[in-house]
């Protein structure tokens, strides 16, 4: 009996590590496909159910009215810091435009909408986690590399892996989210942004030269060809200058709370889109 | 019996969904609960090591279609902490009482966080994917938050079973499988 048993349970175990090699074979692609399909609306169903609780948490952390207030205040000054950058762009492409006046827009963006279902990683390394996934995948047009925002059109982060209804994005202050982007200062400064410790961004490669202020807003600078120009990302609260480094660093804060993230928006070329 | 298995799986998927979905998104660092070393260390003690086995292959296997590892780590990791915690079961914490619950979810957690740091340091070394742990002071307190959390909601679980049922009372485990 117990032989038996012992033999039931080796035999089962080679099915697993058949069907491990019929994974990377590509064969259970569909299949695990439709699993997500299927139940990503019951995964978000109860995301929401943890995000309700987790606002509930803040609220009463942050004494109820005073949060709303906050709460409030926040949005319209996200809202309104988005509004302002893309009115400055089109105030300078206007510039520009009425200089070359046979120019032509090269690409347009859109937006998919998704559900986020999970923050969890395997190990959490840090309080925070900087993982999202959602329920949209290749099929409906998402890879790598695509800029994520909230609602507001601020920049929460950046997919870095993608199944068939399923993504993984990394949070801006993930270190495995880098964006290219510009300072909007009279020069315009370009850097790249990586997230650092899971609590900020840091925005590196500044040359020295270049003249930085604190509270200084950052955007995408539109150099990476799926990700358009003139997206919030923060605004820089510290700035690292050391006289003998070829490069100084500013350290931004992310203008977006990532607490009460339900629904996101990738940001896709329009040429793209399904 | 169909309905028994029809029983388990909507068990497994739920405990899936709880710990990806809901757990995840819990405030107060309660994001790093861990249901599923809870619910196989129960089940390896309060039942059976089969009933044990065939969780952890359902739990592992939506583990496996909703996160971004290696396919067949993640199944590979739950196997050996269940293999190794059995060993533990059978061989020194051979009661029911809340000391073993409490002592194999400690050993469970450790082998569970411990391989998971091997393998995927493994994966970055040979296959240069990403791995962003730092074993610093801050890490490791962490890691000991979540242990210490864990360890007291299996304490609360212990003792809600022990109320619902008598059959689960602490005794003397002689039988292997």
């Amino acid at each position: 009996m117990k032989k038996q048993k012992k033999i039931k349970i080796i035999k089962i175990s080679v099915i697993l590590f058949i069907v491990c090699i019929l994974h990377f074979l590509g064969v259970l692609g569909s299949i695990e496909g439709k699993i997500n399909y299927f139940l990503n609306p019951l995964f978000s169903f109860f995301y929401r159910a943890g995000s309700e609780i987790n606002l509930i948490y803040t609220q009463q952390k942050e004494k109820r009215n005073i949060g709303d207030l906050l709460q409030e205040c926040q949005k319209e000054t996200e809202r309104l810091l988005a509004e302002n950058i893309k009115l400055k762009i089109l105030e300078e492409e206007n510039e520009k435009l009425r200089k070359y006046l046979d120019f032509k827009k090269k690409n347009d963006f859109g937006y998919v909408l998704a559900n986020v279902i999970s923050r969890s990683d395997i190990i959490t390394y840090s309080n925070f986690n900087q993982f999202l996934l959602i329920d949209k995948g290749a099929n409906d047009g998402i890879k790598k590399d695509l800029i994520v925002v909230n609602e507001e059109g601020i920049v929460i982060g950046k997919v870095i892996d993608v199944k068939e209804h399923i993504s993984k994005i990394a949070l801006t202050i993930n270190p495995d989210c880098k964006i290219a982007a510009t300072i909007l200062n009279e020069k315009k400064t370009s850097g790249i942004v990586e997230g650092e410790l899971g609590l900020t961004i840091k925005m590196n490669f500044i040359p020295q030269t270049e003249d930085l202020k604190i509270g200084d807003i950052v955007i995408t600078s539109g150099l990476e060809e799926s990700v358009p120009r003139g997206l919030v990302i923060g605004r820089i609260s510290q700035i690292k200058r050391e006289s003998n480094e070829v490069w100084q660093n500013a350290i931004l804060e992310p203008i977006v709370n990532f607490d009460n993230l339900t629904i996101v928006a990738i940001v896709k070329p329009k040429l793209s889109i399904n | 019996m169909i309905w028994k298995i029809l029983v388990n799986f909507i068990l497994i998927l739920l405990v899936s969904i709880l710990q990806i979905s809901f757990i995840s998104n819990l405030p107060a660092g309660l994001n790093g609960l861990n249901i599923i070393l809870l619910v196989i260390v129960f089940i390896l003690m309060f039942s059976n090591y089969v009933l044990a086995f065939w969780w952890t292959i359902g739990l592992s296997l939506f583990f496996e279609i909703y996160f971004f590892l290696p396919f067949g780590l993640y199944s590979l990791v739950l196997f050996i902490t269940l293999n190794i915690i059995y060993f533990l079961l059978y061989n020194f914490f051979t009661n029911r009482s809340l000391y073993s619950v409490l002592a194999l979810i400690f050993f469970a957690n450790l082998i569970y966080n411990i391989l998971f740091i091997i393998f995927l340091y493994l994966f970055h070394l040979f296959f240069q994917t990403d791995f962003n742990i730092t074993l610093n002071f801050d890490f490791i307190s962490l890691q000991l938050f979540h242990l210490i959390l864990n360890l007291f909601l299996a304490f609360i679980i212990f003792y809600i079973i022990n109320f619902i049922s008598y059959r689960w009372r602490p005794v003397f485990l002689v039988k292997k499988i």
